[in-house]
């Protein structure tokens, strides 16, 4: 095996959970449950094909991707933040409209129920690696910048704040509210910037193509016990144990699905606590107010 | 809260404000300024502060990083300046004497050192107006005379101190000026140098009280029955707490049938986790428990009940009542098994009992079938203590005081057994 290609292939399987799970970290650490991250993903992927399609530029592309996710993002802040509803199950409804919205527009706009035509898309230089794409270079940049944001900025320490003790907040005047309109918008934002990231590498979309990413990028955040940097680290551990998986395809010295649970395996393993205890933000999930 | 007025001249300390509720009619004014229907961002832009009975402190936070919260010192446009946020707090610590790390994270601090972090915080935000919601419920007696001093050198400051208590020395020893609520209302105005202690308490309860009764310790006459062996007995008991750190440390103890133990010490030093380990909602790190000779040590909840072993939790909303079901469901809690034929509860039995321990507890309304919810807090508690006495002999009650505070005490007659 081949360390150098080994590498690049990890960090190209790692980009899409590490914009998804940096984006997971800020809305959890604001106290908002990130399971919706499949969907923004998902969401973010569709409009980005959508867009490249119809101008011609991946560019525009991306502010469309980014839109799609914001959209849906929206959709779970009003409902949650707004309307108390549960975090969960919203969640879970906005995954499910994702697949039902994309699998829509996608029969709408290109008379398929299963992919796009092939759009245009960034770098495509053979001896790259996938490293020509700018995209790429902000997927493994993000997570270090997020945990500037939380860390190093008024906005996090409100941030943090909101997600561990709300009244504190509220009681010096830090509107909750609005921290966690933003957190939320935020982890949309990124999550969708991971399926446009997987769509845009594709060249296209197919119905339900982020097939768990999103799930897998929660597991980072658990993993990383809510830090930027950790869960980053946890989500390059998991593409290396994808690249791994395929790497050693056809070699059958261990079947693909014990790699696959890998991610899995770890967060229940993180969760029960045996490397340090997980403990989430004390407000995670609670509606404030 | 009903129509209270209540005036504070800048300077002395005098025992509805914060902007966290608002009022339905009346007036607030600080400095003449009329501020009624203001947030809290107006409250504290007016120089008030309160300092929250529940302190209001993020734990996962430094000290510097919960003082700057709201009003965070920026460094090139963006970035938080740290250096500014700690060098501000060393600086306020030393002009006021509430000396404290900046970079102290409050999960690690004391009770008492987390109140000079609340009292740290308002007036770094420029409060001027201090009120403090019964500041002392949590402090031991050297931290309340610390406390004083704080206090006392504020008001040679220039600060208005409202001072919210129902502890009549401390109304006495630190006010200028009292100002007494009874349900709501204002009830009087003194000045505190032409009143004296059995007037106030006279004005805040309504009636005459002695206040020389229960304050000496009465001698006991009551012979107690020295029964060997049976009760209550705790050998070497040690538990470790949700941190980690050991919590209650080699407590031993007997207490007798016929008799009532009293565990002094300021909240949140062991008492609750000791409670919660002899009723076994937590796990012993060493010792022993046992009843009357039994060790019960490793027995589940259930276990220690059928050896006569009852628990008035102190967090009744938490494990004392389900807030939604029924006064007759919650008085069977734990005891459907005695109200069920052929695993199906018998409906007019569990009516019958809740009519009968609804009239001996006098808990009202007498309804049975009203949600424990709608029930107020000193109801609630005589129907946790009702189901108690249905059928056990042990009882470790947390701090009751704190469950029916304004309350008549429920009564606590012994049903015959």
């Amino acid at each position: 095996m081949n360390p150098i290609s080994f590498l690049t292939q990890m960090i190209r399987i790692a980009v899409p959970y590490l914009f998804a799970a940096s984006g997971g970290v800020v809305a959890e650490r604001s106290g908002i449950v990130s399971l919706t991250l499949e969907g923004f993903m998902l969401s973010g992927a569709f409009a980005a094909v959508l867009g490249t399609n119809y101008s011609g530029s991946p560019w525009i592309g991306v502010l469309c991707g980014i839109t799609g996710g914001l959209i849906f993002s929206m959709i779970h802040a009003v409902a949650t933040i707004r309307y108390r509803a549960d975090q969960v199950v919203v969640g879970v409804a906005i995954n499910l409209l994702a697949i039902g919205v994309t699998r829509f527009f996608l029969k709408l706009f290109f008379a398929s129920s299963s992919n796009s035509p092939r759009v245009a898309g960034f770098g495509g230089n053979i001896h790259a690696a996938g490293f020509d794409n700018p995209l790429l270079w902000i997927g493994v940049l993000i997570a270090p910048i997020v945990a500037f944001v939380i860390y190093k900025t008024p906005f996090g320490l409100r941030v943090r704040a909101a997600g561990e003790h709300p009244d504190a907040a509220e009681s010096v005047g830090v509107s909750v509210t609005r921290v966690r309109y933003v957190a939320v918008a935020i982890s949309g934002i990124l999550a969708a910037m991971g399926g446009v990231y997987l769509a845009l590498d594709q060249h296209q979309f197919t119905d339900q193509m982020t097939a768990g990413r999103g799930f897998i990028a929660i597991s980072a955040v658990i993993f990383g016990r809510w830090d930027p940097l950790r869960a980053a680290a946890a989500c390059l551990l998991f593409a290396a144990a994808e690249t791994l998986q395929i790497q050693l395809q056809g070699s059958h010295a261990i079947p693909s699905q014990f790699i696959e649970m890998i991610p899995y395996a770890l967060t229940i393993i993180a969760l029960a606590g045996v490397v340090g205890r997980a403990v989430p933000p004390a407000a995670l999930g609670r509606a404030q107010g | 809260m009903e129509s209270t007025n209540l005036s504070v001249p800048s300077e002395p300390i005098g025992a509805p404000l914060g902007g966290l509720m608002k009022p339905d009619a009346g007036k607030v004014e600080v400095n003449g300024r009329d501020v009624t229907g203001w947030s809290t961002n107006d409250a504290i832009a007016a120089g008030i502060g309160i300092v929250h009975q529940h302190f209001m402190l993020v734990p996962t936070l430094s000290v510097a990083e919960n003082l700057v919260l709201g009003c965070e010192p920026k460094a090139r446009g963006i970035v938080l300046d740290y250096d500014q946020a700690a060098q501000d707090v060393r600086k306020l610590s030393s002009e006021t004497g509430l000396v404290i790390e900046p970079e102290r994270l409050i999960s690690d601090l004391s009770v008492g050192e987390a109140q000079r972090v609340e009292i740290l915080k308002v007036l770094f935000r420029g409060a001027r107006i201090l009120v403090l919601d019964e500041p002392t419920a949590v402090l031991s007696p050297p931290e309340v005379r610390e406390l004083w001093t704080v206090l006392r050198r504020l008001r040679d400051n220039g600060d208005t101190i409202v001072l919210i208590t129902h502890r009549l020395d401390e109304v006495v020893d630190l006010s200028d000026t009292i100002t007494v609520m009874r349900a709501g209302q204002t009830v009087a105005r003194l000045k505190t140098a032409e009143t004296n202690p059995a007037e106030i308490a006279r004005l805040m309860v309504g009636r005459e009280v002695s206040l020389s009764a229960g304050k000496r310790v009465q001698p006991l006459t009551r012979a107690v029955r020295a029964d060997a062996g049976k009760g209550l007995s705790i050998q070497n008991l040690s538990v470790t707490g949700s941190r980690g750190i050991r919590v209650v440390d080699d407590v031993s103890f007997n207490v007798k049938p016929g008799e009532i133990l009293g565990i002094a010490g300021v909240e949140g030093n062991g008492q609750t986790e000791l409670i919660e380990t002899i009723a076994g909602l937590r796990a012993v790190a060493k010792g022993q428990i046992s009843i009357d000779g039994v060790e019960i040590t490793r027995r589940s909840v259930a276990n220690r009940h059928d050896a006569g072993l009852s628990h008035i939790p102190e967090d009744r909303h938490r494990r004392g009542l389900i807030m939604e079901y029924t006064v007759g469901d919650n008085l069977i809690l734990g005891l459907q098994k005695h109200f069920s034929e052929n695993g199906i509860i018998d409906r007019s039995r569990v009516m019958e009992h809740a009519m009968e321990e609804i009239s001996t507890f006098d808990i009202r309304p007498p309804n049975p079938l009203l949600a424990a919810r709608t029930l107020s807090g000193g109801n609630q508690q005589k129907v946790v203590v009702a189901r108690r006495c249905r059928c056990d002999r042990v009882h470790p009650p947390a701090a009751p005081r704190r469950t029916s505070r304004g309350e008549s005490n429920p009564p606590r007659q012994r049903r015959a057994q």
